[in-house]
């Protein structure tokens, strides 16, 4: 912890190699989260760098005594939220008669990182980041709807409609798994 | 096993990717502070070498100007024994020497044989030409004196600029004030230079006219005295004990010496290019520009919009010889929103030029220049893109740094001397500029 501290205190000063050490460091970390909220890969390197490039430059502003860690998150994942805000289609509130409880981990966690990430960035963006946020970052529908700038029963509307689809895509690839299956055998 | 997916999500470490890293480190260096800076220091460095260089070659064209004429007169510096006393100052308070030896050589005066006119002589023609000998001859014993009395306005002093030459006694009504016709600052020195050299050679035939020596030396006496009565009694009692001096002690062939080798100080003095002139350029207007891609960076670069550019440059121009100017300043870009749909474009970019300069008519020069760039830019913009069937708008932002270099072709007109309006067509996404020039001095 001493030494990230003092990587930090380095990059505050510009050094670049301290800057590549510190992003080396926190890359995966950074990338774990920006392949879930960015539609491919190449999104998803852009948005890490767009978050290590605004850390840098903020450096400044970040209070020692706090964790860098969480600090830095909270820089992703507003990073990855300014992406894609502006693509989000506008929601009506008939939308809202869709929520229901859709209850997805039992076959989710059947699925490994890379499954999962693929089936993510499969969902249109509002529904991806709505559903990141809530079920992973932990944010509240009131919370989501004022970081996306949509109200909490649209944001309500819009986990039911991710888990939904996130549903229909699982049977779909079980589907043709088991047809894959059966064709092999 | 609850969450379990989500453990799997945030636990997973995507393996470390170099290019990311080279990919951002260059956008950092681009965008560091330090690193413009240097770039700035580089220019600067740069220009400041144009600028060195400038002076190398000035220095070159001088000594080459120099050269034939030093040749030609075959002066010899170390025989030159002054004879006759320095005087401290002229009428105007100058130092004398060499400027108010230059004018009683260089200009005509127009003192007639009673040493009372104070008409204007044209440079040209035949019948001046009496008077100058005469004048000449009346000089030829009391050379410093006559320096005394004469001031000249040499090129050199800015109230003369602009291709006229004044030789005025400034106190003094009875000597003359030359005004030449001839407009044209290079056509006037050949013709000051011809001239020189053949009141030289008149001079040294009237030299050894002893006669003449006398009752012109009283009446250089006579007038001075006549013409400077607001002048202390001091300036007097020295200028009528140097011609009383070089009455008395003064050798014709020491008087001659110092003429041929002051007349010949001149003829290259006046042969010498002109050399120094410093404009400041302003271009305060609008530009229309086709943007190029490389200037909105490298990755989001939108199709290349027509839009009004706002442009504003600062910069300093100086002359190297005649027609051959180079400079360096700063330019400030900017868009209207309005235009190009890029919400906020800004460009700084320090340049330098080099161009030429050619006079076509009395006072239009054609103009030939030739630039580069370093644009250090930030850009925002909206994009129009088809996501998921349905058209969004994206905005788009960034900085980019780089290099360009445009040439222009166009004219100038210059007015009151100092003041100069200037356009130019020019590349690099720019297709007109208009601007106006200060001329800071020039010789």
């Amino acid at each position: 912890m001493l030494g990230i501290k003092k990587l930090i205190g380095k990059c505050q000063k510009g050094d670049n190699r301290s800057q590549e050490k510190l992003y080396k460091h926190f890359y995966g970390y950074a990338k774990s989260i920006t392949l879930r909220y960015a539609q491919n890969n190449e999104d998803a390197s852009e948005l890490v760098n767009d978050a290590f490039y605004s850390a840098f430059n903020h450096l400044d502003q970040y209070d020692h005594a706090r964790d860098f860690k969480s600090w830095f998150r909270k820089i992703v994942v507003n990073k990855c939220i300014d992406k894609y805000k502006k693509r989000l289609p506008l929601i009506t509130s008939d939308l809202e008669a869709a929520e229901e409880v859709v209850d997805i981990d039992h076959i989710l966690n059947r699925l490994q990182a890379e499954e999962l990430l693929q089936l993510l960035q499969e969902l249109p963006h509002n529904l991806r980041i709505t559903f990141n946020l809530y079920e992973i970052e932990g944010y509240s529908h009131k919370e989501i709807a004022q970081e996306l700038e949509v109200s909490a029963s649209t944001s309500r509307a819009n986990l039911t409609r991710a888990k939904m689809k996130l549903r229909k895509q699982l049977e779909k690839t079980e589907r043709h798994d088991q047809q894959l299956a059966r064709y092999t055998h | 096993m609850t969450n379990n997916w989500r453990d799997t999500l945030t636990n997973y470490n995507p393996a470390y990717n170099a290019q990311d890293w080279a990919a951002l480190n260059s956008r950092l260096q681009s965008a560091t502070p330090l690193s413009p800076w240097k770039k700035r220091g580089l220019f600067v460095l740069f220009a400041a070498l144009l600028f060195t260089s400038g002076f190398v070659v000035r220095g070159l064209l001088v000594e080459k100007s120099y050269a034939p004429l030093l040749s030609s007169t075959a002066i010899d510096q170390s025989s030159y024994e002054p004879g006759i006393p320095p005087q401290s100052q002229d009428l105007n308070g100058n130092e004398a020497g060499q400027q108010s030896f230059t004018t009683s050589e260089k200009e005509p005066f127009g003192v007639n044989e009673n040493g009372t006119s104070t008409k204007s002589v044209p440079l040209k023609g035949t019948s001046e030409k009496t008077t100058y000998t005469k004048l000449y001859s009346s000089v030829s014993n009391q050379t410093v004196t006559g320096s005394n009395t004469f001031t000249a306005s040499s090129p050199k002093n800015p109230k003369n600029a602009g291709g006229r030459t004044q030789l005025s006694t400034d106190q003094s009504a009875a000597h003359t004030v030359v005004n030449p016709t001839i407009h044209n600052p290079l056509e006037f020195r050949n013709h000051i230079s011809k001239e020189s050299h053949e009141h030289e050679t008149v001079l040294s035939n009237q030299m050894t006219m002893k006669e003449h020596e006398s009752s012109a030396t009283v009446l250089i006496k006579e007038t001075v005295l006549a013409t400077l009565p607001e002048r202390q009694d001091s300036s007097k009692e020295s200028i009528v004990a140097s011609i009383d001096s070089l009455k008395a002690n003064g050798e014709p062939s020491q008087a001659r010496q110092q003429l041929t080798e002051k007349g010949a100080a001149l003829a290259t003095s006046i042969q010498t290019p002109e050399m120094t002139e410093i404009r400041l350029t302003f271009s305060p207007f609008y530009q229309t520009s086709g943007v190029k891609k490389r200037m909105l960076g490298v990755r989001t670069n939108p199709e290349p919009p027509k839009a009004l550019m706002q442009t504003h440059e600062l910069g300093l121009d100086m002359y190297l010889g005649k027609n051959l100017y180079t400079g360096l300043g700063y330019g400030y870009h900017f868009w209207d929103n309005k235009y190009a749909g890029i919400s906020n474009y800004r460009s700084h970019a320090p340049f330098i030029r080099v161009g030429i300069s050619v006079p076509v008519l009395r006072n239009f020069d054609l103009i030939a220049q030739a630039g580069a760039s370093v644009l250090i830019e930030s850009f925002e913009f909206d994009q129009q893109q088809w996501v998921d069937g349905s058209l969004i708008t994206v905005t788009k932002s960034g900085s980019a740094t780089g290099n360009i270099a445009n040439y222009g072709l166009g004219g100038s007109y210059t007015f009151k001397r100092v003041h100069s309006i200037y356009g130019l067509l020019e590349t690099s996404g720019r297709n007109f500029t208009i601007g106006y020039k200060y001329h800071l001095f020039d010789n």
